[in-house]
């Protein structure tokens, strides 16, 4: 097994991974992004879709009872 | 009695509430290995003696890259149950993967330019492997469009089933472009059979992620595909049921 040590000094030298950082915090920055959108567009597309479902199920039942009094 | 798994699989009602309860943990187990992948691999392991920090982009590139490629076959393989059983869940699950797996190839190519450029000093180069990569991205856009392209959903799925069957001769020559052209792109780090030519302090962070990048494409498939049958079965009782019955829409 190897031994873990943190391979930075500071969060300064972590930041810029001697002069790298651009590149890999880029990657980062970009695959977080595209993998947080993959999970939250599917997660609101279902809730908007019940919400839209249960709307309708309101609108049908407030149709019924106003033809049932007028 | 042998077929009965292969209906109920077939059932989007059945998939529905299965993966439901599956959800919860194959979240928090992507979650937690992403995690612990990602810390490991940027601040723990050692930096490459020749490329320096740099080479950090490979926990994201290896993982990205592999996923956008078994996405393919799942895929294609989705595509074929659907042609041959009529199996809407098949196409569900096959049209989901082409989002995944075209956002998973964008990944691979933007990680694999940003580190390009100051390993080879430069963020694009038409060499066999990127090339190669760059059709698996457009054949995954393919099956996207073709799907979308008829008015009957019948027809757009065995027409985006059919490109993503051809395209599979695709995958191999991208496995294989480093050996047979061996250009910019270094060979295979990472390998099946043999020795892997990384470190070990370099190797375990790697497949943490790769682990990690497997489970959260499950989730992301699910997620996804969960939202279709919604969309796809609306008008069925079960459905209606479930958004009459669920408030705050957050359970099964």
């Amino acid at each position: 097994m190897t031994d873990l040590n943190w391979q930075f000094e500071s969060w300064q030298a972590f930041w810029q991974m001697a002069g790298h950082g651009p590149y890999v915090w880029a990657a980062v920055a970009i695959t977080a992004l595209v993998m947080a959108v993959l999970v939250l567009v599917p997660l609101r597309r279902r809730k908007q879709l019940l919400n839209e479902i249960r709307k309708e199920q309101l609108r049908a039942r407030r149709r019924s009872q106003a033809g049932y009094s007028g | 009695m042998a077929w009965q798994w292969f209906h109920r699989w077939g059932s989007p009602r059945w998939f529905y509430q299965r993966s439901g309860a599956w959800l919860p943990w194959l979240s928090l187990s992507a979650a937690l290995l992403l995690l612990v992948g990602t810390v490991w691999g940027l601040a723990l392991a050692p930096a490459d003696f020749k490329q320096g920090n740099s080479y950090r982009i490979i926990y994201l590139h290896v993982p990205a890259s592999f996923l956008a490629l078994a996405g393919y076959y799942l895929m294609a393989i989705a595509g074929a149950v659907g042609l041959i059983w009529k199996m809407k869940l098949a196409y569900i699950a096959m049209r989901c993967a082409a989002t995944i797996g075209a956002a998973l190839t964008f990944v691979a190519l933007f990680t694999g330019a940003v580190w390009g450029k100051p390993t080879w000093g430069t963020y694009w180069v038409w060499d066999a492997r990127i090339t190669s990569m760059l059709v698996l991205l457009f054949l995954y856009l393919g099956v996207i469009a073709l799907y979308q392209a008829f008015d009957r959903q019948e027809v757009g799925s065995k027409a985006a089933a059919l490109l993503g069957l051809v395209g599979t001769v695709n995958v191999p020559i991208i496995y294989k472009s480093v050996d047979w052209w061996y250009t910019l792109h270094q060979p295979a780090s990472l390998k099946l059979t043999g020795e892997s030519t990384l470190h070990s302090s370099m190797l375990y962070p790697l497949l943490v992620m790769v682990v990690g990048f497997y489970l959260f494409y499950a989730v992301a498939l699910l997620l996804s595909m969960r939202a279709e049958v919604i969309a796809r079965e609306s008008s069925s009782g079960w459905v209606k049921a479930l958004a009459a019955a669920d408030d705050d829409t957050e359970r099964n």
